[in-house]
């Protein structure tokens, strides 16, 4: 362990730790634009500049200096201050400061610290540097040179993380400019992180450009639905409409990152025909006359089968399981999704609580199905041929009616990954927890409460709200591992 | 009257003197196969420590010092590399000893690899030395083929490979980590120190980056003991140094003085006076990267490290610029503020955007369209890029262009269209004065 | 692409080197040398010897002044600009170029002939005006010697 003082106060940190990650660990945040904790240290941007030991002369990047024992560093010294905002006003000298029309205002670190630290007014009275605009990286990234502060995250990214080298930096002195390969547009299926970590306005996504201002809208922490990795993002809406998704940072399952496909899947959760009420053999039915009638139809439980998706939180798993065993259905199984998997985040399993699933008892569906008298289906789920063949009544639950809907007995209204509350167990056992980024407006209850409902007085009274269903799935897990419900 | 010390320049007029014949009739190599076969590596880092010499390179750093830094006990190989980048503005004397005495530097190569234990040796070289490029060459071909480079070198054991590596036009690789990113084949961006490239260096490994004239030096410490090295000179600062002079004055050139002389006794004297009688009007002393000096302090300044840091400038690469009275001082600093900001790498912040910045203002100085608040803008331009930068390229730019804004003031005041100056004086000629 | 003279030469310079693409500078000058410049081509058959991407070729390639990714005139000229220069001679020997060429900073003569570019410090100071004629230093250089210079090189 090692002692210094930061401003002024007492700390210590263990061998190894930088002067930045120190001052952030005891709440004394240092500005910074080129270090990415998932990409490493550069030290060009010259930001995160502070005094050691009294020296003014040469301040340190704190991104990579060390602590040493008995140093003395002082984060918001005059000598700093001046630095800070010194090389904030480089930074906007040539900046085009088109923040009215820029899709990173409202999250951008340059429009933040320079209203923190900067300058406040311009001593630039000189003709700006022009530079290319609009270049297509690639069909999903666009890149505008004179908004670029050159931090070289995204070039380091692709080194770092990605271990390929589609972008670079070209020329030298001012005319540095970040540039495209030879080799043409960049293929990889992750580069729209590079708009996430480009600390302005330089890199935008073609799918989210001026489409929405970023206080517009609602951010909900939650995880990615697309595959069983549960990468953490924000889901962004507008108005109920799912905006985008952009990861969030966790060390421990996806660092600052997600794929392509994930992020870009966001629209397939807007959905244009709900179900909006029970339907019973197709005709509109109060939702209680609806139970009353799956209950009648399941009976004894005999010869009946459910068939869960594992989109499903393991909060509405809970909840069906114990209105299935209730009554007597034993045949508990989930479906299964994949796509193509790959070494960096995606996993084959295209859905994100599979784990969860089989946590609470729910099996892969048999290869030799028994004739079924009955199938109730849980979720937006494909459903093998084989278990259709000999029912009687087919009971689904979906936010869309699909293929399924017409020969349903009874539909009721489902709701969607992005719309549920709980939690989801990831390929790893990590159990993290989901809210709801959109409200799926009226008609369409939180799914757990159908099947708490259904399952009768004893279930509605012990799970009042979905907290309680959180403590139940513990339980039943035989886990205490609540994920970072950050 | 000063006398020139020709000890790194005697052979600049031998006929024939890049030849390893000249140079071994000469006496040249025996210092070294001498020094591989009696003396220890401690040894020789001590005798060049003793010696006094600091680094000729611009920064002044003592290479026995930086020797010693250099880890013992390690399983990785160590590098030299031989900095002849040269592009200092103002400086031209590593490639006189490149163009007319390249064995001169090699047997330094050898003496300074067998010190540190190098086992490989890169002569960095600019590649607009097209000269001193072939020179280097065939004096490389020439000591292996006379065994001074290679396997087993005069029967003692010591290897040692010696390669060229040419650049491509850029200052930047003067500076000693920007070298080593030139070497390895990346952009060529200066390195955060620590590490320290004796400790880490190319591909990770303890390399020491010297001057072509440090290491020139070298063989000369060793062949005349430290004592005779320290005795030369100024104390504080001893040695023999090449002093490229250039300007308006009749004889410009290079010439080896030993440290501690008069500047006014070098352009009176050897360089001729001024050019046409003309009036000194200011002279830039160590390269075009140190403050410039007033005809006043020209008058009493000494060359050597503690008499020119008396005066707030810095000996660098001792390329001595001189001025006369026609000069146009802004013109000449914003010739030079060019220079930096075409030279800026680009890699960090303050200087790739405060060097053109500096250009923009100075040049509507020149067009006319200065203003009274220009001054004090350039000065804190120069504060805000001073000590806030990879390396000391921002620094190199600042310090001309402070001492230039500051002791020239009025200069610029005159450049201010029709207005009434910051002085309240109305924009004319204004008479010379220190600031 | 290169003779296999020159494909020695190469193989030779990327033998100092414990990692290939450290020959990278020097493999580029030999490029040059061979085809006046270092066009997209020659990048990649130099990324494929060295066993880099393109675009570390590229990123080398654009940050030089001596390294040429477009192409220039049979001759290239490289007129000192920086301040010794300046102050003795530089600035006439400059215009007087641009003017008897016709062409500015950086441009070819409309014949291919010459290409006019500006240099920094070329380490001469002393021996000003200075410039390069295909690499070649030439000092102390009168507006006639100049005019001679240039008609030696067809």
């Amino acid at each position: 362990m090692i002692t210094l003082t930061i401003n002024g106060k007492t700390v210590e940190v263990e061998d190894g730790t930088t002067i930045l990650q120190a001052a952030e660990a005891h709440g004394m945040k240092v500005p910074y634009y080129c270090y990415h904790p998932d990409i490493g240290i550069d030290g060009n941007c010259r930001m995160c500049l502070v005094e050691v030991n009294g020296n003014t002369d040469k301040l340190t990047i704190s991104c990579k200096q060390a602590c040493g024992e008995g140093m003395d560093v002082q984060t918001e010294s005059p000598a700093v201050k001046k630095a800070r905002k010194g090389v904030l006003e480089f930074y906007l000298i040539n900046h085009p400061l088109d923040c009215t029309i820029c899709d990173e205002a409202g999250q951008c670190p340059l429009q933040d610290y320079a209203y923190k630290h900067g300058p406040g007014d311009s001593r630039f009275v000189e003709e700006k540097r022009k530079g290319p605009k609009k270049v297509e990286f690639s069909d999903k990234v666009i890149f505008d040179s004179e908004r670029c502060i050159l931090c070289t995250r995204c070039t380091r990214y692709f080194e770092n993380v990605r271990d390929s080298r589609p972008i670079g930096v070209s020329d030298m002195g001012g005319k540095c400019t970040i540039t495209l390969g030879p080799n043409g547009p960049i293929e990889d299926p992750y580069q729209l992180n590079i708009i996430d970590i480009c600390p302005v306005g330089a890199l935008t996504s073609l799918d989210a450009r001026f489409n929405q201002r970023v206080w517009f809208m609602d951010f909900a922490k939650t995880i990615c639905p697309g595959c069983s990795k549960g990468c953490n993002i924000e889901a962004a809406a507008y108005q109920g409409q799912l905006k985008r998704f952009e990861p969030r940072r966790n060390p421990d399952v996806n660092k600052s990152w997600m794929c392509d496909d994930g992020r870009l899947s966001y629209d397939r959760y807007n959905l244009t025909d709900r179900v909006r009420s029970a339907h019973v053999a197709g005709e509109p039915a109060e939702l209680g006359v609806a139970l009353d009638k799956v209950n009648e139809l399941v009976g004894d439980g005999a010869g009946v089968a459910v068939l869960a998706s594992t989109k499903n939180t393991c909060e509405d798993l809970l909840a069906l399981r114990t209105w299935a065993q209730a009554h007597g259905v034993t045949q508990l199984w989930h479906g299964a999704e994949t796509w193509a998997g790959d070494d960096f985040l995606k996993q084959p399993d295209a859905t994100p609580n599979t784990a969860g699933a089989q946590g609470l008892g729910f099996e892969p569906v048999p290869d030799d199905v028994p004739a079924l008298r009955g199938l109730v289906v849980a979720g937006d789920v494909p459903v093998p041929p084989a278990l259709l063949g000999t029912i009687d009544f087919l009971v689904h639950q979906a936010p869309t009616a699909g293929e399924l809907g017409p020969a349903a007995m009874v539909l009721l209204p489902g709701r969607t990954p992005l719309e549920k509350r709980g939690t989801f167990v990831n390929h790893e056992g990590r159990r993290q927890q989901v809210r709801p980024a959109v409200d799926p407006g009226p008609g369409v209850p939180e799914d757990w409460t159908l099947w708490r409902d259904l399952a009768g007085e004893t279930a509605r009274a012990d799970w009042p709200s979905v907290r309680h269903v959180i403590g139940a799935v513990d339980r039943a897990l035989g886990a205490d591992k609540v994920a970072s419900a950050s | 009257m000063i006398q020139e010390n020709k000890v790194l320049s005697a052979r600049f007029g031998t006929p024939d003197s890049c030849s390893i014949e000249t140079y071994r009739r000469d006496g040249g190599y025996q210092t070294y196969v001498e020094t591989l076969r009696s003396r220890q590596p401690d040894d020789i880092i001590d005798e060049v420590k003793r010696s006094g010499l600091r680094g000729r390179g611009g920064a002044g750093v003592s290479p026995g010092m930086t020797w010693s830094f250099v880890p013992k006990q390690t399983d990785k190989p160590k590098y030299l590399c031989v900095n002849g980048d040269e592009s200092e503005p103002g400086t031209f004397k590593d490639r006189q000893i490149l163009e007319f005495d390249p064995h001169a530097l090699l047997e330094g190569v050898g003496i300074s690899c067998f010190a540190f234990g190098a086992s490989t040796c890169y002569v960095y070289l600019r590649c607009e030395f097209a000269e001193g490029i072939r020179a280097v060459q065939k004096a490389i071909k020439e000591a292996y083929e006379a065994g001074f480079f290679g396997k087993d070198i005069a029967g003692t054991g010591f290897d040692l490979d010696c390669y060229l590596h040419i650049g491509a036009g850029a200052y930047i690789c003067g500076e000693e980590t920007s070298l080593l990113n030139s070497i390895e084949g990346v952009r060529p961006y200066p390195r955060n120190k620590p590490p320290f490239p004796a400790v880490e260096g190319l591909w990770g490994c303890p390399t020491v980056i010297n001057n072509v004239e440090t290491i020139t030096n070298i063989p000369h410490i060793l062949k005349n003991g430290a004592e005779w090295h320290a005795k030369l000179g100024h104390a504080d600062d001893p040695g023999v140094r090449l002093w490229c002079v250039s300007g308006h004055v009749n004889k410009p050139g290079v010439y080896e003085f030993e440290t501690g002389f008069k500047l006014q006794d070098l352009i009176d004297g050897p360089c001729g006076g001024m050019r046409d009688g003309r009036k000194l009007k200011a002279v830039i002393p160590g390269g075009s990267s140190s403050k410039v000096l007033l005809p006043d302090e020209v008058a009493r300044v000494t060359m050597d490290t503690p008499g020119i840091r008396a005066l707030g400038s810095s000996l660098g690469s001792a390329g001595i610029m001189v001025f006369d009275d026609r000069t146009c001082m802004v013109d000449a600093i914003l010739n030079l503020m060019k220079f930096y900001a075409h030279e800026s790498c680009g890699q960090c912040t303050p200087c790739r955007e405060g060097t053109p910045w500096v250009v923009k203002i100075l040049q509507r100085f020149v067009d006319g369209r200065g203003r009274p608040q220009d001054m004090e803008l350039l000065l804190d331009i120069a504060a805000n890029m001073e000590g806030r930068t990879v390396c000391a390229l921002a620094d190199g730019a600042c310090w001309p262009l402070t001492s230039i804004v500051q002791k020239f003031r009025h200069e610029f005041e005159a450049m201010i269209p029709s207005a009434k100056t910051s002085s309240g004086r109305t924009a004319t000629a204004a008479p010379t004065g220190a600031a | 692409m290169f003779s296999a003279d020159v494909i020695d030469e190469l193989k030779e310079i990327r033998s100092h080197y414990p990692v290939a693409k450290a020959a990278m500078v020097p493999v580029l000058h030999v490029v040059q040398r061979e085809k006046g410049w270092c066009d997209t081509e020659s990048q990649a058959w130099v990324a494929e010897f060295l066993d880099v991407t393109a675009i570390e070729v590229f990123e080398v390639v654009t940050f030089y002044p001596m390294l040429y990714d477009k192409p220039v005139g049979r001759h290239t000229i490289h007129v000192c600009r920086t301040v010794a220069c300046d102050a003795c001679g530089g600035k006439e020997l400059w215009q007087h170029l641009e003017h008897k060429l016709g062409v500015g900073r950086g441009e070819t003569t409309g014949d291919g002939r010459f290409t006019l570019r500006s240099a920094e410090c070329l380490a001469s100071c002393g021996t000003a005006p200075v410039l390069l004629l295909d690499g070649e230093r030439h000092e102390n250089l009168t507006l006639e010697q100049t005019d001679k210079l240039l008609e030696s090189a067809s």
